[in-house]
């Protein structure tokens, strides 16, 4: 069957962060499927400048208030192999 | 849902996101033992995180997040015309948060820096009152849970509320810890109001204070000690900017 669709979410629910998404077929061929973030930057990179290395994995923890967890733990790993340090269990 | 035989004011709810980590939001959704009597006492119209329901139509509008780019200002200022109450949710919110450490960068060369060709329109960030008027403010990254209840229980039903004046040094000691400065660790406890129930050094890290300060904080005494605990002045002050809750406020 040959669809014509035209998908246009603006603000996808549920998630952390904000999405749109673009869906356009025609006569059952895809012709544009996008995925557009639109949230504001925030500047990470730029924040973590200058700052104390204890800092870091609080600062990072801010970037999502859903995965917080993973983000500071990746900061802290990013730390340590930084100073080279083994942290014993 | 009656209450005493009497049907309630249900009002709409309106929750809208801001540059933020969004995790203000999730904290209104995370404590389920009482989250569907919270969806009972109040009507969500328009809560992007949490449902597709989308009215315009509401009498109290949560803002979470810091304003940082021109569609957030005009966005901002349409739903301060539709709501009755604007409360700005979370420390974002209430005085920019994390987000304000970028303030101190050169827009351009950080752009550059990080997204080369591709610059990201931004403007500095300002907190949703620097903008807007706000009618109520409720701090914390993220927000107390328990604190929003009491808030949504006192909007609707009138019960007392009030942000204590007290610092988070009070309710720290009421749950029996031992103060991080006298374990060498840095903690804005007591000049940070309470009211969060003190998680952070409750849990072994001092305070961030997200909070903003306590009533009349004394500043003068909380620097002596710290200085007398050999923290250094840049400490201090990195600690007290995190969230730009203590404004101009620094080590002298």
């Amino acid at each position: 069957m040959k669809i014509n669709l035209n998908v246009d979410v603006h603000h996808l629910t549920r998630v952390e962060g904000h999405g749109n998404i673009k869906v356009k077929v025609e006569n059952g061929e895809v012709k544009d499927a996008r995925w557009d973030v639109i949230e504001t930057p925030r500047f990470f990179e730029a924040m973590l400048r200058n700052k104390h290395y204890t800092t870091a994995g609080i600062l990072a923890a801010r970037i999502c208030g859903i995965c917080s967890i993973s983000h500071c733990l990746c900061s802290i790993t990013a730390t340590e192999q930084a100073f080279d340090v083994t942290v014993p269990e | 849902m009656k209450y005493l035989g009497i049907e309630p004011k249900k009002p709409k709810i309106a929750v809208f996101d801001f540059t933020s980590c969004e995790g203000c939001q999730l904290q209104l959704v995370n404590k389920e033992e009482t989250l569907a009597d919270f969806l009972n006492a109040v009507e969500v119209v328009n809560f992007r995180e949490a449902s597709s329901a989308r009215s315009d139509d509401y009498d109290i509008a949560i803002i979470e997040g810091a304003i940082s780019r021109n569609d957030e200002v005009k966005r901002l200022t349409a739903i301060r015309e539709k709501a009755k109450v604007l409360v700005a949710l979370g420390t974002c919110a209430c005085f920019g948060g994390i987000n304000k450490l970028k303030n101190e960068f050169d827009m351009k060369d950080i752009n550059k820096d990080i997204y080369g060709k591709d610059p990201k329109e931004t403007l500095w960030v300002r907190s949703v009152s620097d903008v807007v008027k706000v009618d109520l403010e409720i701090p914390g990254c993220p927000v107390s849970k328990i604190e929003v209840e009491s808030i949504v229980q006192h909007l609707i039903w009138d019960t007392p509320f009030s942000f204590p004046v007290y610092p988070v040094c009070v309710e720290c000691k009421q749950r029996f810890t031992s103060c991080l400065m006298e374990k060498g660790q840095l903690c804005l406890g007591p000049i940070t109001r309470g009211g969060c129930n003190a998680p952070c050094s409750v849990g072994g890290t001092g305070c961030w204070g997200c909070r903003g300060p306590a009533k009349d904080p004394n500043y003068e005494s909380f620097f002596a000690i710290t200085a007398e605990k050999g923290f250094s002045k840049t400490e201090v002050n990195e600690r007290m900017g995190f969230y730009s809750a203590f404004q101009e406020v620094h080590v002298p």
